[in-house]
């Protein structure tokens, strides 16, 4: 059996980054039974011993009952065999709250001290073998960043000792001051260049500004990395490699078969059309990997990027006030960009909301009014011809409906919205290898939950389409959706594709001819109408049955009173 | 007399000393946790348009507080 060892630490002290410099790629994330808080787990393995490691998720204090991550970590370090507690330098003070805390469980113990390099930068000197000393436990100088100090940490681990510090817990802070004046001496700082920069970036005046360029530039490189991967990698392999091998494979099937109309589809004047055949290894598999996946792997790059500077906290502060006329805190940004990769990442991150009330307008919002990067790439097939004025209607629809809908939800859902209060961490430099790691796990994530609902989605519609079903529903239809939303009935067929899998169903507006005004009015519905399976698979599980009926209630109404408006909105216009 | 005010009331670079919390000890034990105590100095480092949070800064450390959480700090003027 190997050793287990538990990773702790307040957040933003860089513990992840010493779990990834301990790790090797093996690293799975994995659901806490009968919780909805993920685990990081690894392995180390040294001189024939071999380690677990298990990442718990940042907290505050071992004594509050409120937060259940908090509970879970408990239950994890008292079935753990050691504590290897990360904290950060450059806040000793603040972090041997949590050392003493720990050190009252009586287990092994090992302290991280990471962030080293910085107390130089800082002017905070601290005197290592002292703190030892005192502590009675082994404390190991780290830089994650950069990996000082990690074969040292590696070699020392199994060092780690019941600490035999004994102290009266009433007095705790006391004891604290007592260790920080022996083992701490602070000289006082200028204001160094970097402090300046990040009081420039949160104070609204300047802070707005660099958030607008850098959300700009972060769609840009979306938008390049994107592009760059279909141009240069995945369309020519598909040209080049998919397609002659699975024309071949077409020619070996009869024509007409179900075989062939499930796997192949359609062929567009004898030839296989990866963006119309439909079936399930031509456009299944071409979405997936040439439009959606390259996408993806560009957005969680720029995400992670992101995460790890340090940046979204003061974004969350920023966007704080306008967060609050929608009934959340700024926290909710997270899972709604999120949601711009895919929603089912999204939706799970609501996790980090504390009300009920804020998970479900969230939820909602995020189902509803927010696109992701499959139904955007689609959008901009569908809509890109006509530059950014299609575009640009879609997203600002949506945009309006997040609003209203918000201000609408904040009022009727009953509940409290909480006040922020979140740790900002100053600017670090990425550790490139970290940023590896979590883009590589999120991606991996996406490909595996990812292939098989495409799969599944093509499979139901092609099925539908040969019983004939299909065809019914859009002629039943018909007549409600021509006065409604201009749109022929042909269309109802992609809303129900919709539901499936969103890049598909433009697919099937293609052929249909619709003018701009009606591509609009059905992309902005296609957008809105029913998250994709998986969406709704994951809402299930995150809100219930009862929640789950309430809103795709109000997203059918949305829906509806979107499409006929921007119908007549539109009309207006073009006359 | 110095005058005891809630952080709120503080302008960016203003430095205050926390007096004490107007709330429960519910309240208190979650300012401790993240390291807010009675007696510690804090610098106001941003400050947002209209009720925004509020960004202190203390001992290497800076923190948002939503401005509800935030009127019921009250510090002196230091």
């Amino acid at each position: 059996m190997s050793t287990k060892i538990i990773l702790v630490g307040y957040p933003n002290v860089g513990k992840s980054a010493i779990f990834n410099r301990l790790t090797g790629m093996d690293v799975i994330s994995s659901n806490y039974p009968g919780t909805t808080i993920d685990i990081a787990r690894g392995f180390l393995n040294r001189e024939g011993k071999r380690y677990e490691l298990i990442d718990v998720p940042g907290f505050y204090s071992l004594e509050s009952t409120t937060n259940k991550a908090e509970e879970i970590a408990v239950e994890l370090i008292r079935s753990g065999d050691l504590i290897l507690q990360v904290v950060n330098a450059t806040n000793l003070e603040r972090n041997l709250n949590l050392t003493l805390q720990l050190i009252q469980l009586r287990k092994p113990m090992l302290i991280v001290l990471n962030m080293f390099d910085e107390t130089k930068q800082k002017g905070i000197n601290i005197d290592v073998a002292k703190l030892e000393q005192i502590l009675s436990l082994p404390v190991v100088p780290t830089c994650a960043l950069t990996g000082e100090g990690i074969k040292e940490l590696v070699t020392r681990m199994n060092e780690a000792r019941v600490s035999q510090y004994r102290f009266e817990d009433a007095q705790r802070w006391n004891e604290i001051g007592k260790i920080i004046g022996q083992v701490q001496v602070i000289h006082p700082q200028h204001r160094s260049y970097m402090e300046k920069l990040q009081n420039a970036s949160v104070r609204p005046v300047t802070g707005i500004p660099i958030l607008l360029v850098i959300l700009f530039l972060v769609f840009t490189l979306i938008g390049v990395i994107g592009e760059g991967l279909i141009q240069y990698l995945f369309d020519p392999f598909f040209d080049n490699y998919w397609k002659p091998l699975m024309t071949s494979f077409s020619e070996m099937l009869s024509s007409h078969s179900l075989l062939h109309d499930l796997l192949i589809g359609d062929l567009m004047d004898g030839e296989i059309d990866f963006g119309q055949s439909f079936g399930l290894l031509t456009t299944g598999l071409h979405v997936t990997f040439a439009a959606v996946l390259p996408y993806v792997v560009a957005f969680y790059t720029l995400l992670s990027i992101l995460e790890d500077t340090g940046y979204l906290p003061r974004v969350a502060v920023m966007v704080d006030n306008l967060m609050h006329k929608v009934g959340l805190h700024g926290l909710s940004i997270i899972p709604m960009l999120l949601g711009f990769g895919c929603n089912v990442p999204g939706t799970m991150a609501t996790r980090i909301l504390e009300t009920r009330k804020e998970k479900f307008i969230v939820a909602t919002l995020i189902a509803i009014t927010v696109p992701c990067m499959a139904m955007q790439a689609m959008l901009f097939g569908l809509l890109g011809a006509y530059g950014v004025k299609g575009v640009g209607i879609v997203f600002l629809t949506l945009f309006i409906v997040w609003l209203l809908l918000g201000m609408i939800l904040k009022r009727t859902v009953p509940g409290r919205s909480p006040e922020l209060f979140l740790e900002i961490p100053p600017y670090r430099r990425p550790y490139f290898g970290g940023l590896i790691k979590k883009t590589w796990m999120r991606v991996r994530w996406f490909l595996q939950e990812a292939v098989p609902f495409v799969l599944l989605g093509v499979l139901i519609v092609n099925l539908l389409y040969s019983l004939g079903v299909m065809q019914w529903i859009s002629s039943k239809v018909s007549p409600l959706f021509t006065l409604l939303f201009g749109l022929p009935g042909e269309a109802s067929g992609a809303l129900i594709m919709g539901f499936l899998r969103k890049d598909l169903a433009v697919g099937m507006l293609i052929p249909l001819n619709l003018s701009f005004q009606q591509l609009v009015v059905a992309s902005v519905m296609l957008s809105m109408f029913f998250p994709c399976i998986a969406t709704f698979t994951v809402l299930l599980k995150e809100l219930g049955v009862k929640d789950l009926l309430k809103l795709t209630g109000i997203m059918l109404l949305t829906v509806v009173i979107t499409g006929s408006l921007l119908h007549v909105v539109l009309s207006l216009f073009t006359g | 007399m110095e005058s005891v005010v809630p952080i709120n009331t503080l302008t960016e670079g203003e430095k205050g000393e926390i007096i004490s919390f107007e709330g429960g000890s519910f309240f208190q034990k979650k300012l401790e946790e993240m390291g807010l105590r009675i007696g510690t100095t804090i610098t106001i480092v941003a400050r947002q348009w209209m009720k925004g949070p509020v960004i202190v800064r203390f001992d290497h450390t800076e923190v948002a507080i939503g401005f509800n959480m935030a009127k019921r700090i009250m510090v002196k003027r230091a």
